[in-house]
């Protein structure tokens, strides 16, 4: 078929052969995939025909499969926007090639300068980069004429994906005005490329992964390959800040300044038994006065006994004074309760490598053992080859406490507090036979009702529930504290491998060494996993036995 | 041509091998057709002659080669040998770069060892912290007011 050309460019008849694989775009801007490409005549007009048949066999030489793409260069030639075919189908392709002096159709253009010229190179994966010299021998298929020229330059700019813009000079051009480019890319030096190419000529025989000379336009237009669906991998990373990276210190944050003792509502009080037992027969008999006091906010004393609790430890002890209730004094007097919390120091226990290798970690467990609050698994890499100090924060109003643990000077962890456990270490008794919380939610829910038994006695219908007025709420529930039965003696466990190591061992077998260096650096037993086998006049054969015998071991 | 026979006491996995009580013989030639890394030997004489030999060196190769078999035929000694590659190029092969897995000298501990070997049972130790509770219980009322 005849494609006309358009925005002033000759009117050259344009053949399209077929399977070429070339695509474009069309003048909505979508890729066309003819896979035709074109050819033109020259540019004094030889006939398209007679250059075709008198070229079929050497056209015919190309792989009707292969998706190179072709793309006709022109000296000084613009091929324009747009060819429409027969059927009225318009193909967008655009390139140029630049008007050159000096070149004509039958003389040698050494050195011509196409530094205007964008030629696309298509490389393949990321072998490239931009500022790379590069020859490019192109196999151009003149016009009466089969001649190799090369192109030397640089990849000066990376357009999109694969594709480099490529800026350097045609050596050794002779044209008769057409020149299909296809060719490979070499490593630069001096003279005609000796080296082997870094993309041959035979690779693009393949589908797909194609070395490509494109010629693209810096108007904007291209003439596309594959369609791009990621991104090309490059060279990258390794720039971290190791070596240079700090770690803070975490320690120890104390306790709450302020607490419950603080807002003056509540009181903690550390009785002796005889204390406690003194305060119940107060309040068992006491006089109808204090009665009186204590009515003006409950029906029943032991509403102000908000909690008593076994702790197997000594709280912070302030002055002694009298117990009092709802702000009466009693008779009894005990310790009161300097701070509602407070920290014990269970000491430090140096975890110590025992090997001094790898078995102190990957095979070596560390736990911990937590009175009241369990056991917990450690890191060793943490803790290994480090000191582990451990305490105990209370709180004498809830009873709850809090295993920290601390480990300092371990291979990175500096005196931080890194793992934290949490358990109660209080044992309840019951002051009342209720809850009261169970028993204003049976009120409400139930209306007005009588409330009957309990240690406090009936008290009579409610009728207005704000009346029950349990201000304080009371635990009469004994916990568990099943710790109480246990081992009060915190602890760690380090479970470490018993090793086999026989006397002969270094010398049989050798032991992981990964380091890096010339051969006679080492001596004795030595497996080298790596190795670049240079100057050495062997066989392959004798080449791939040595790099065996290495690899499985040898003495040196 | 001429070979030199000689007795390897060293492990073969050693580069420099120690030979011992070596043994210049002339007039050898190349039984049939022979590759340079499994040459026969075409040896006049009697087994005796070198039947205790384990090793033999060729000039012509510039190789080194173990002795794997001896074959008497027609008064001739046929010595089938296979190339040491480690003694024929240990000079060169000592100064290639290399990185070495596993070594006898050079290593660190610390590296995973796959081929290190425990017992089935482990060995436990226990560290006591001091001790912060008391089985001497406190009392602790907690009051309103």
């Amino acid at each position: 078929m005849r494609i006309k050309g358009y925005n002033g460019f000759p009117s050259l008849p344009l053949y399209m052969l077929q399977n070429t694989g070339m695509r474009g775009r069309d003048q909505n801007g979508e890729v066309y995939h003819s896979n035709d490409y074109f050819c033109a005549n020259s540019i004094d007009g030889a006939n398209i025909e007679q250059w075709a048949d008198s070229h079929r066999n050497l056209l015919g030489q190309i792989n009707p499969n292969d998706r190179r793409t072709w793309i006709k260069a022109w000296s000084g030639i613009y091929l324009s926007n747009f060819y429409e075919l027969n059927d009225g189908t318009r193909y967008r392709f655009d390139f140029t090639f630049p008007a050159c002096s000096g070149v004509t159709t039958s003389e040698n253009a050494s050195n011509w300068n196409v530094q205007d010229q964008t030629i696309a190179i298509e490389c393949i994966r990321n072998y490239y980069v931009v500022g790379v010299r590069v020859w490019g021998l192109f196999y151009g298929i003149m016009f009466d004429m089969y001649y190799n020229t090369y192109i030397e330059g640089a990849l000066t700019e990376q357009r999109c994906g694969r594709f480099y813009k490529f800026s350097g000079g045609i050596n050794n051009f002779q044209t008769e005005s057409t020149l299909y480019l296809q060719g490979s890319i070499y490593p630069y030096g001096s003279g005609t490329p000796t080296k082997p190419p870094l993309i041959p000529s035979q690779v693009l025989t393949e589908s797909y992964y194609l070395m490509t000379a494109y010629l693209c336009t810096d108007f904007g237009g291209s003439v596309y390959n594959e369609k791009q669906t990621g991104d090309t991998s490059e060279s990258g990373g390794g720039d971290g800040n190791y070596g240079d990276e700090d770690t803070d210190e975490i320690p120890d944050d104390g306790t709450p300044t302020i607490s419950a003792i603080s807002s003056g509502f509540v009181s903690l009080y550390n009785p002796t038994p005889a204390q406690l037992l003194g305060l119940r027969d107060f309040l068992y008999n006491a006089d109808a006065s204090i009665i009186e006091k204590w009515m003006r906010l409950t029906d029943n004393a032991f509403n102000y006994l908000i909690g008593l609790k076994l702790f197997p430890c000594q709280p912070v002890r302030g002055a002694i004074s009298a117990i009092s209730l709802g702000g009466v004094e009693s008779e009894i007097t005990a310790y009161k309760v300097g701070n509602q919390y407070k920290t014990i120091d269970c000491g430090s226990v140096n975890v110590q490598e025992c090997y001094g290798g790898f078995l102190d970690y990957t095979n070596t467990s560390v736990k911990i053992y937590l009175p009241f609050c369990g056991e917990m698994e450690l890191d060793t890499p943490i803790v290994m080859h480090g000191t582990v100090n451990l305490k105990y924060k209370v709180d004498f109003l809830t009873g709850d406490c809090m295993a920290c643990v601390t480990v300092t000077d371990n291979h990175g962890v500096v005196n931080s507090q890194v793992y934290f456990s949490d358990g109660n270490c209080a044992c309840d008794i019951p002051l009342t036979g209720r809850n009261d919380i169970t028993s204003l939610t049976s009120i409400l829910g139930a209306g007005m009702s009588m409330i009957t038994g309990g240690v406090s006695g009936a008290i009579g219908a409610i009728t207005n529930p704000e009346q029950f007025n349990p201000k304080v709420q009371r635990v009469g529930n004994i916990s568990g504290a099943v710790g109480m039965l246990g081992q009060y003696t915190p602890y760690i466990i380090i479970q470490r491998p018993a090793q086999s190591f026989p006397a002969n061992n270094n010398m049989l077998l050798g032991r992981p060494s990964n380091i890096g260096g010339r051969v006679d650096r080492f001596s004795g037993y030595t497996e080298i996993e790596y190795i670049k086998l240079d100057g050495i006049q062997a066989t392959d054969s004798e080449l791939e036995e040595i790099r065996q015998l290495l690899a499985d071991g040898v003495y040196i | 041509m001429n070979v030199t026979f000689s007795k390897n006491n060293s492990d073969k996995r050693y580069l420099n091998k120690t030979l011992t009580n070596q043994l210049n013989v002339t007039g050898v030639s190349l039984y049939d057709s022979t590759s340079v890394t499994a040459p026969v030997l075409k040896v006049s004489g009697g087994p005796s002659k070198i039947a205790n030999y384990n090793y033999v060196y060729i000039p012509d190769f510039d190789r080194y080669y173990y002795i794997t078999d001896f074959t008497v035929e027609n008064g001739y000694i046929l010595v089938s040998c296979k190339v040491d590659v480690l003694m024929s190029y240990k000079d060169n092969i000592m100064l290639c770069d290399c990185i070495a897995k596993r070594n006898e000298n050079e290593f660190n501990f610390y590296l995973h060892d796959e081929k290190f070997k425990t017992l089935a049972y482990e060995n436990i130790f226990i560290h006591a912290f001091g001790r912060p509770f008391t089985k001497i219980s406190e009392f602790i009322l907690t009051v309103q007011g």
